[in-house]
């Protein structure tokens, strides 16, 4: 028999889930905080995301599904829509948001940002924030 | 003759759409062609979001927004300025760059054709009148929060 793969990142690594909608704001959160996605399910608190301004694509008919979110013993749900993909990324490529744009925001949904071939890959989500928010 | 010397300046003329401006060349880190950037839900309208430089993600000064300059810029944007102003690196996006150009401080006169907040003075530079924008200024000013349009 074949042992079975790990499904572990490299211990240099985080994977993330990340939402890409069709607007110009992708965004992400670190697996571990994941539970489970669920199609459609409303049966726990939602956290509202787009008052902490997370574009969701509102209106388009792309169906909703709830990314339910832990840590700390808390618990949340994020409605998502738009595609939902796992990306692997490398420590040395997460990295804060720069310090004069969290000066100046009227709220924070973002703790960080993840860096690929010299470009944004996505925003990185506060889940501390977001868990605030659900509470 | 040295230009910390002499008192002359270096500045580097921008294009903004139809407005010319001039800034100090000395804050330049480096000019870039397009680059692709992404918005920061919940940021300010001055520093609406972030690009990648040198494997960091820097902030991005819309120029346009904090000069009240209006119009729709150029989507992407063909050049990118990156600056420094003490330890904040920052970006910014224009139409056209030229050539960083030495001036003498007998060339330059106070603002009259075109005034504003971060506005010091203005140079006659090529058949055109530039004000000199005083980036530093702006970048000390909208990091304390949002500020009224200059």
């Amino acid at each position: 028999m074949k042992p079975a793969r790990s499904i572990e990142p490299p211990v240099d690594a985080i994977s993330f889930l990340v939402v890409a909608g069709d607007r110009a704001c992708r965004w992400g959160v670190d697996i571990t905080h994941v539970e489970t996605v669920i199609e459609g399910a409303t049966a726990f608190r939602v956290v509202d995301v787009e008052r902490l301004g997370v574009p969701t694509d509102a209106g388009d008919d792309v169906p909703v599904r709830v990314v339910q979110l832990r840590a700390d013993g808390q618990r949340a749900g994020v409605a998502v829509r738009g595609r939902l993909t796992v990306a692997t990324v490398r420590r040395t490529d997460v990295h804060a948001l720069p310090a004069l744009v969290v000066a100046t925001m009227r709220h924070g949904a973002f703790s960080g940002v993840a860096l690929a071939d010299d470009d944004i890959a996505f925003l990185i989500l506060d889940v501390e924030a977001a868990l605030q928010e659900a509470a | 003759m040295d230009a910390q010397v002499s008192g002359a300046r270096p500045i580097l003329p921008l294009q903004l759409g139809e407005i010319w401006i001039a800034i100090d060349a000395g804050i330049v880190l480096e000019l870039l062609g397009a680059k692709t950037w992404m918005r920061v839900p919940g940021a300010s309208p001055q520093l609406p979001g972030i690009l990648s430089w040198r494997s960091r993600a820097i902030a991005v000064l819309d120029l346009r927004e904090t000069l009240a300059l209006g119009g729709t810029p150029t989507n992407p944007p063909p050049r990118t300025v990156v600056a420094q102003v003490d330890d904040c690196t920052f970006a910014f996006f224009v139409d056209v760059a030229r050539e960083a150009r030495v001036v003498d401080p007998e060339q330059l006169r106070a603002p009259h054709v075109v005034t504003g907040r971060f506005v010091t003075h203005e140079l006659a530079l090529d058949g055109r009148v530039m004000p000199i924008v005083d980036v530093a200024a702006m970048i000390a000013a909208v990091s304390r929060g949002p500020v009224e349009s200059a």
